[in-house]
């Protein structure tokens, strides 16, 4: 089955919700997770690695202390790859990359901070070399070559530039993640429905004039 | 003559923004089904209908296939025939009188089995990227019966019955952009004809009222026999499909704030250019004062009996009256009469009548205003990321520029948030819950953007102006939303709803009116504070009388 991205979008947003993410960083997650997507990667397992690791409730409220070329954990522990990505990409207009470029404490499921190194590839116009423990890939304003996901497991991320232009490859337009991942995504998001009860069924939509016509 | 100088800007998003205006909203030459009328006409699409497989009892499917320009798309129809008990105008029904889908080409029979496998299970079927659209349709009971009997018996129904109803049959939902497995609106977004917002949804529409019509008449062949008579050309144009829409819609509007501000945005410009004019055209003049008193003769035509729009209708009954006399007294040949009009008007009338008479002051500019609706669409806003570079100082101006009416309310006021906006488990409908009697909080989506704004603008005063936002959301991601959306209105004036879409008091059906009115709805009729009967195509030609010379004023009839 393939499901359409603004499907994803949607299904991720309420999935991180259900998990346990502020509404801001939901809205970070279905971005980010139908960005990959579209560039033919698993954004779908990515976000689910992230959602149902062990150690979410924690990596959720990770802080970050920033020096210029170094981000670390303010408490050793891995950090949140939305958070990473969206101070990456709030930082963009004074990153950086040049040389040895930024170092990165590890990062949770760090696939998901690729969506912002496409980001900001594609507002520089210039590609990255991005390097997450030891997965090294390019990535430019529309594509990640190779076009895989580097393992969930926390890693340390090295950013820089890159001279390497990138074949801008065709944009994927459908989804096709695993059934048991759309489902843990389903249920995720089924947290953030309200139970059905008599009074919310009767009132809650308006019903309150007979359907007669 | 049509100076270009402008004397008028565009109306204040303070004054425009707030929701007992935008729930007075009026279609315009400027909504989405007119721009696809014109656009049909202008390039002479032709329908046909390759397929009919319906029986004497309605049951089975058909195909109208639209050659537009460089392309082909196909209403796929579904007839049924629906117990009365079945008949819901909610999202939880499970079953309806006509079930559709929009297909991208022309479909082949392995498609319409594909699609009558899904198609009629609605929410819990799937359709894929070959199909545009989904949607479904439930006849109006009291004149689908009048009709075919009528027309059985071989004589017209009643025109009165007609109008009082206005439809044959209503839609409850016209799904697009990638619901249950559609393609995504990015798919189609480049096809000049798809450009505009919800043209796909607006051609299935206004395919569904074709086969409403052609279905009612051959089930009074089907009863008549030989002595059966079709629909008259002229009650048929009458007749528009109706539409039932709940608080799906009014998320919609506050999850899509760029969409919407160019949606407003677009017709404030266009009434800017409309009010710039300093000496109009005599004919500009004579059309202006033809579709007033049209206009008043559909607007006299619309009911309600819920006593909110009894009120409003009455108010703006009386408004197009005086906005009668005062056309009538007016002086034409002192400089910019319109804008006079407009400044005479916001003294004079509700908003009922000043929104009415702001669209309807577009009417004689096509020239003008047309080209207008090539921004409504929003190409842009998804991708956009917070600008982590701005100072807070400057943050701090947009909050209070485009929140500040809400920025000293009391939020945990029990009437300021008396509301909560959430999903039911069953088939995901949107509801809205008193917070004090309803245990549903935790649930709560986040549709108060006045509240989070507020939210954000107190936790930044601890910090000093010349920090960055990017410094701030380190600390804070959970008003990174915040931010994004106050940034949307450095260029994005309209983007926001200025009232509390929480408060005790709030009118959800304000919201569906709003967007209902881009859509080119007419009729308004609420049925409760959150849900809104309403008919489109009311009076458009079918395909066969579809040409420049009737695409464009139908909304009023002659």
């Amino acid at each position: 089955m393939s499901y359409a991205l603004n499907e994803v979008q949607a299904l991720a947003r309420k999935a991180a919700r259900g998990a346990g993410y502020s509404w801001s960083l939901s809205d970070e997650a279905a971005r980010a997770t139908k960005t990959l997507t579209s560039m033919g990667l698993d954004g779908c397992a990515c976000l689910v690695a992230l959602l149902t690791s062990k150690d979410v409730a924690r990596v959720r409220t990770a802080r970050m202390s920033i020096a210029p070329q170094r981000w670390r954990s303010t408490d050793a522990g891995p950090l949140c790859p939305l958070q990473v990505g969206t101070a990456l990409w709030d930082r963009q207009a004074s990153l950086d990359l040049t040389g040895a470029g930024l170092e990165i404490a590890p990062v949770m499921c760090p696939g998901l901070v690729l969506p912002y190194a496409v980001q900001i590839a594609r507002h520089w116009g210039t590609p990255l070399w991005v390097d997450i423990g030891g997965h090294a890939c390019s990535v430019s304003g529309s594509a990640v070559r190779p076009a895989t996901l580097p393992p969930p497991d926390p890693a340390p991320i090295r950013l820089r530039r890159s001279d390497t232009a990138l074949d801008p490859g065709q944009p994927a337009r459908r989804a096709k993640p695993a059934p048991s991942t759309w489902a843990t995504l389903e249920r995720l998001a089924h947290r953030t429905y309200a139970p059905a009860t008599a009074a919310s069924r009767a009132k809650g939509a308006g019903g309150d004039l007979p359907d007669t016509d | 003559m049509i100076q270009d100088k402008v004397k008028s800007p565009r109306r204040d998003p303070a004054r425009v923004m707030r929701l007992k205006r935008l729930g007075s909203f009026h279609q315009s030459r400027l909504s989405f089904m007119r721009i696809l009328t014109r656009r049909m006409a202008s390039e002479a699409w032709t329908v046909s209908r390759p397929v009919r497989d319906v029986d004497a009892r309605g049951v089975g499917r058909a195909v109208y296939q639209v050659e537009a320009t460089g392309r082909t798309y196909s209403l796929v129809a579904f007839a049924h025939d629906l117990p009365d008990a079945l008949r819901s105008d909610r999202v939880i029904a499970e079953a309806w009188d006509a079930t559709f889908a929009l297909f991208d080409g022309v479909p082949t029979d392995a498609d319409l089995d594909r699609l009558e496998g899904n198609v009629p299970k609605q929410e819990a079927g799937r359709v894929s990227e070959t199909e545009l659209t989904l949607s479904r349709a439930n006849r109006s009971v009291r004149l689908w019966a009048h009709v075919v009997d009528a027309l059985a018996q071989g004589r017209q129904p009643d025109a009165a019955h007609l109008d009082d109803v206005g439809y044959l049959m209503r839609t409850t939902a016209v799904y697009g952009s990638g619901k249950f497995g559609a393609a995504d609106r990015e798919t189609i977004a480049d096809r000049p004809e798809m450009q505009a917002p919800f043209q796909a949804e607006m051609l299935t529409v206004y395919l569904i009222r074709t086969f409403v019509r052609d279905l009612v008449c051959h089930m009074a062949r089907a009863k008549g026999g030989a002595q059966a008579v079709d629909l008259a050309p002229e009650l048929a144009a009458r007749l528009g499909i109706g539409n039932s829409t709940g608080l799906g819609m009014a998320p919609f509007i506050v999850n899509h704030p760029v969409l919407f501000n160019n949606w407003i945005m677009v017709r404030e410009e266009a009434l800017a250019r409309v009010r710039a004019v300093e000496t109009p055209d005599p004919a500009a003049i004579a059309l202006f004062r033809d579709l007033l008193g049209r206009g008043m003769a559909s607007v006299a035509g619309w009911h309600s009996a819920h006593p909110i729009q009894i009120e409003k209708l009455t108010a703006l009954r009386k408004d197009l009256d005086r906005l009668w006399a005062q056309v009538a007294a007016a002086d034409w040949n002192a400089p910019y009469p319109w804008d006079t009009l407009v400044a005479w008007s916001e003294d004079a009338l509700s908003e009922e009548g000043q929104e009415y008479l702001a669209s309807l002051l577009l009417e004689p500019y096509g020239d003008l205003v047309d080209g207008l609706a090539d921004c409504l669409a929003d190409p842009i806003s998804d991708d956009m990321g917070v600008d982590g570079a701005m100072r807070l100082d400057a943050l701090a101006e947009l909050l209070r520029d485009g929140y500040g009416w809400a920025l000293d309310l009391d939020w945990d006021a029990p009437k300021t948030c008396a509301r909560v906006w959430y999903t039911s488990e069953e088939k995901l409908e949107p509801r809205l819950a008193e917070r004090a009697d309803e245990d549903v909080a935790a649930y709560e989506q986040p549709l108060a953007p006045a509240r989070d704004a507020t939210a954000l603008y107190r936790a930044m005063s601890d910090w000093p102006g010349t920090s960055t936002v990017a410094d701030f959301l380190l600390l804070h991601p959970e008003h990174r939303s915040a931010v994004r959306r106050a940034q949307f209105l450095t260029f994005a004036p309209y983007a926001e709803i200025r009232d509390n879409t929480i408060a005790h008091d709030m009118l959800p059906i304000d919201m569906l009116r709003a967007k209902l009115s881009f859509f080119g709805a007419t009729r308004f009729d609420p049925r409760s504070d959150r849900w809104v009967r309403i008919a489109m195509y009311s009076g458009a030609p079918y395909p066969e009388d579809l040409a420049p010379s009737t695409a464009d004023h139908w909304v009023f009839p002659s």
